[in-house]
């Protein structure tokens, strides 16, 4: 069963044939051809585009042979505490890095589209590096990389700069 | 068939910066890889929703940490099973002691314990524990202040046993000077202790008042 064919469309409604197996590391997808059992219907992911959906299955297919991480319910919860960011191996480096002038653009949609598929492994690998990107980066850097409004009032600002006046000054 | 609409909708239009920078979970899952809570103040500026999520992680680090020693002679018992969310007959009593203890035994920046401390002082003003550093008692001794006493009996209708009894001044946070980092944990510990309510029914327990 697990060779069997899988078609995924993505947004713009393009068809992708991948083996069920290297589908079924996203644990949306297993859920649901769980679910849907035999079924040679298209499945439709409307929140990933035809160029990110091709990038997670360059992922999934190097990866297939990896062990399936552990659900949440069977994880140490307390392992989460100690996740480490620059143990990245060279090949996910490559891939994440993708290409240098759509880097950061590609890389936000390949998390989004790991979270939503639910491809644990990969979503740690984006968020391991948008954590590297972001540490030592002041809060108006951060908010310029992604985007963000300051909406903080003048009275939230104040109260947060005299919380961390002690850090600002050490 | 398997269905599924395919118009993207406003969220998907929205450029993905800002998608990820708006999905809490995400941020929660990138936060985690900041070893140090210290690190995490920067993040913290960010806007409302990176600073909820930053000081959620640093309260879940807090817990992560300090919960691991309690696990044998603490909380681990036969009507606690944590990792199935069987809270058994967990009181809200128990949520205090329990917030006392990792809160308390632990410093909010490096983490290690930091046993030098004396007691768990629970703060009327501010209705808030707080545990001083032992460098702070003798600034902070005229509040009328209940206590954490060592068989875990602490009633905060009790003035304080001892003249020196560490206290928190001016509803605590501010109490911090650069003489040690045990000041900085205080800070750190303010700001989660106004997020215990939230921890306490992230983890289920029930608040009885």
């Amino acid at each position: 069963m697990s060779d069997t064919l899988v078609t995924l469309t993505s947004q713009e409604g393009k068809p992708e044939q991948v083996p069920r197996r290297i589908a079924e590391r996203s644990t949306l997808l297993k859920n649901m051809l769980e679910d849907v059992g035999e079924s040679n219907q298209p499945i439709p992911l409307p929140n990933v585009s035809h160029k990110i959906l091709k990038r997670v299955l360059e992922y999934c297919i190097h990866h297939k042979d990896d062990p399936q991480p552990p659900s949440d319910d069977d994880k140490d919860s307390f392992d989460s505490s100690r996740k480490r960011s620059d143990d990245i191996d060279e090949w996910d480096q490559k891939f994440i890095k993708g290409k240098e002038e759509e880097h950061n653009e590609e890389l936000f949609q390949i998390i989004l589209a790991a979270n939503y598929l639910d491809i644990k492994p990969l979503l740690d690998l984006g968020c391991k590096t948008v954590a590297n990107m972001i540490k030592g980066k002041s809060p108006e850097q951060i908010r310029e990389m992604f985007n963000i409004e300051n909406d903080f009032t003048p009275e939230e600002e104040d109260q947060i700069r005299r919380e961390n006046e002690w850090a600002a000054d050490a | 068939m398997i269905t599924g609409n395919t118009t993207p909708t406003a969220e998907q239009r929205l450029p993905p910066e800002v998608r990820l920078s708006q999905n809490a979970d995400i941020l929660h899952e990138i936060f985690a890889y900041y070893e140090h809570p210290f690190h995490l103040i920067n993040v913290s500026k960010v806007s409302r929703l990176w600073r909820r999520t930053a000081n959620h992680n640093i309260a879940w680090k807090h817990i992560a940490e300090t919960m691991k020693p309690l696990e044998a002679d603490f909380f681990w018992n036969d009507n606690y099973d944590f990792e199935n969310g069987n809270h058994g007959i967990i009181t809200a009593q128990d949520a205090r002691i329990f917030c006392i203890k990792f809160f308390s035994d632990s410093c909010g920046v490096c983490l290690k314990g930091h046993r030098h401390w004396s007691r768990t002082s629970y703060c009327q003003k501010s209705r808030t524990y707080i545990k001083p550093c032992n460098c702070h008692q003798d600034f902070h001794r005229d509040y009328e202040i209940g206590y954490y006493s060592d068989d875990d009996d602490w009633d905060v209708s009790k003035p304080p046993k001892r003249e020196d009894q560490p206290c928190v001044h001016e509803c605590h946070g501010y109490l911090v000077r650069k003489c040690c980092m045990n000041c900085h944990a205080a800070v750190f510990r303010k700001r989660i202790i106004t997020d215990i309510e939230s921890l306490m029914k992230h983890y289920g327990f029930e608040n009885e008042g």
